[in-house]
């Protein structure tokens, strides 16, 4: 019962980016993407990380949304399409079988007998650890999932006009 | 209702039942604890935070300052201009006008538009008028009197200012009215310049307290107000004050002579009630940080209480943004992104590149 404010959050953020994605209007997407933001703010103030908390509401929810929504309204919210059933199937996989690896990987975590363990196990101090310890690494695997990301879209457009 | 707007509906409804029962839960020992101190001991209940939460500073004070900003607005800007104002309502000077507006308001019909977005029609002037209350929870009126004594309050403040604009493009946007768009627009083009130069002002008063901690901040300036260390800074701070919440010279959102009502037009009733209550509200978010910024917070000579210190200042502040109205005509929307642009930014970077020098080189008297 330790981790149920994170599985909470991410229920709830995941909702949301699914609700972003799959919505009809594209404003509603635009209003679903600042809650989900608003959820990963959430997550990072669990995490005891406040000073990036309070960027990612100001930055991504003050900044990019409104982006965002400005240019969605100025195109306008006319441009609708089919809901495709078989994106929602996955999303809803993906979103499980994270909640259940999240789960296993927390028992792992907890059952481990770390070494300095004056602190019993906490979200914060893994956060805190992966933070002073990881950055690097975290900051080259952004800019990897970065890159795939670009190449994803780039490969998918090709298809879109080859058919 | 359109088809998408309900599951909108049911997922707002459910939020808000889930967050009502663990803010209950979370906060029992609380709720218990200031009963049993109202049961024995009522002058302590001051001292409890459900107090702080609920009367002073939160809801209630938040809830009946607007009301009397109102009336004071109203007999002011008539006194300038040789009027009376309101007079009969509600004994001497018409005390009472803004309730009765108020109820006025809430007995009126919201008429909404056809062609208008229906959800985010109705949902946008509750959430300015949440937007409007939450930053007042980190704002202190004593060293106890502070809802969350929060390390980053400076911060979690801009934060939620960010917020404003995109509040203020739905309304717009929803009302499915060109006057209402237009002045959604404009809207969004001066909050959106203006949260810079007032952030860059505000980091003098951060730096010569070395705290994000707005209770810090005031305490800092127990000998000297941060208003005579950096009044540049101040200043900017107090224009893009107004800018922000579009008050007279910068009204251009709203501008009735060439956009009816701005952004909003379209609103009615006890919708268009809380649009106007948010606007106060933020008011006293933004004179209370004004005060904790440069005025020295609750700090003054002991002939008065803490409290007593903030509430004169944070009065003061109100006045001088409320005359504003009387005295200024409007500006063009150009002029104003110019200025902020072009005159507020550089000046707000000018003064924290000087304030750097003077604590490096005279640490004794700045900081």
């Amino acid at each position: 019962m330790d981790y149920i404010v994170p599985l909470a959050l991410m229920a709830f953020s995941s909702a949301a980016a699914l609700f972003s994605l799959e919505s009809k209007s594209l404003v509603y997407g635009a209003i679903a993407l600042a809650v989900f933001f608003l959820g990963l703010s959430l997550f990072f103030f669990y995490l005891d990380l406040p000073y990036l908390a309070i960027f990612q509401l100001a930055v991504y929810v003050g900044a990019i949304v409104v982006l965002i929504m400005f240019t969605v309204m100025i195109v306008g919210d006319k441009q609708t399409r089919e809901g495709r059933a078989p994106l929602v199937v996955l999303g809803a996989l993906g979103f499980v079988s994270m909640i259940t690896s999240f789960a296993y990987a927390m028992e792992y975590f907890g059952s481990l007998d770390l070494v300095p363990s004056a602190q019993p196990f906490s979200m914060a101090s893994l956060s805190a650890a992966i933070v002073q310890n990881y950055g690097a690494v975290i900051l080259v695997l952004a800019c990897l999932l970065t890159a795939s990301a670009y190449g994803a879209i780039a490969l998918a457009r090709k298809e879109a006009e080859e058919t | 209702m359109d088809d998408y707007s309900r599951p909108f509906f049911r997922a707002i409804a459910v939020t808000s039942l889930l967050v009502t029962a663990t803010a209950l839960y979370l906060l029992k020992g609380d709720i218990m604890n200031a009963l049993e101190v109202l049961l024995t001991d009522p002058l302590a209940i001051t001292a409890t935070g459900l107090f702080r939460a609920l009367v002073f500073p939160g809801l209630l004070f938040i809830s009946v300052v607007p009301l009397m900003a109102e009336w004071v607005e109203r007999k002011f800007v008539a006194r300038v201009q040789v009027r009376v104002g309101p007079l009969y309502v509600g004994g001497p000077e018409g005390l009472l006008q803004p309730v009765a507006d108020m109820f006025k308001l809430l007995f009126k019909e919201i008429i909404i538009p056809k062609n208008a977005d229906r959800p985010i029609f109705l949902m946008a002037p509750v959430f300015a008028f949440v937007l409007g209350a939450l930053p007042t929870i980190v704002i202190p009126y004593s060293p106890s009197m502070v809802i969350w004594n929060y390390g980053y309050g400076v911060l979690l403040f801009f934060a939620i200012l960010a917020f404003f604009p995109l509040d203020v493009l739905l309304a717009a946007w929803s009302s499915n009215n060109k006057y209402s768009f237009i002045g959604g627009l404009r809207a969004l083009y001066q909050q959106a310049s203006y949260e810079i130069p007032i952030f860059l002002s505000a980091l003098p008063a951060v730096m010569l307290a070395g705290s994000f901690r707005l209770a810090d901040i005031a305490q800092a300036q127990s000998k000297v107000w941060f208003v005579f260390l950096a009044p540049v800074s101040a200043a900017v701070f107090f224009v893009s004050m107004l800018a922000e919440m579009e008050r007279i010279p910068f009204d251009m959102p709203e501008a009735d002579s060439e956009l009816v009502s701005g952004w909003t037009t379209e609103y009615s009733g006890m919708a268009w009630g809380l649009y106007q209550f948010s606007i106060y509200v933020k008011m006293l978010a933004f004179a209370g940080i004004f005060v904790v910024f440069f005025l020295g917070g609750w700090t003054g000579p002991p002939v008065l209480p803490a409290v007593a210190w903030s509430l004169v200042k944070v009065s003061v502040v109100i006045l001088v943004l409320l005359s504003t109205r009387a005295f200024w005509p409007r500006i063009r929307i150009d002029q104003l992104i110019r200025a902020g642009w072009g005159r507020l930014i550089p000046l707000a970077i000018l003064n924290i590149l000087l304030l750097v020098l003077f604590q490096h080189y005279l640490p004794g008297v700045v900081g």
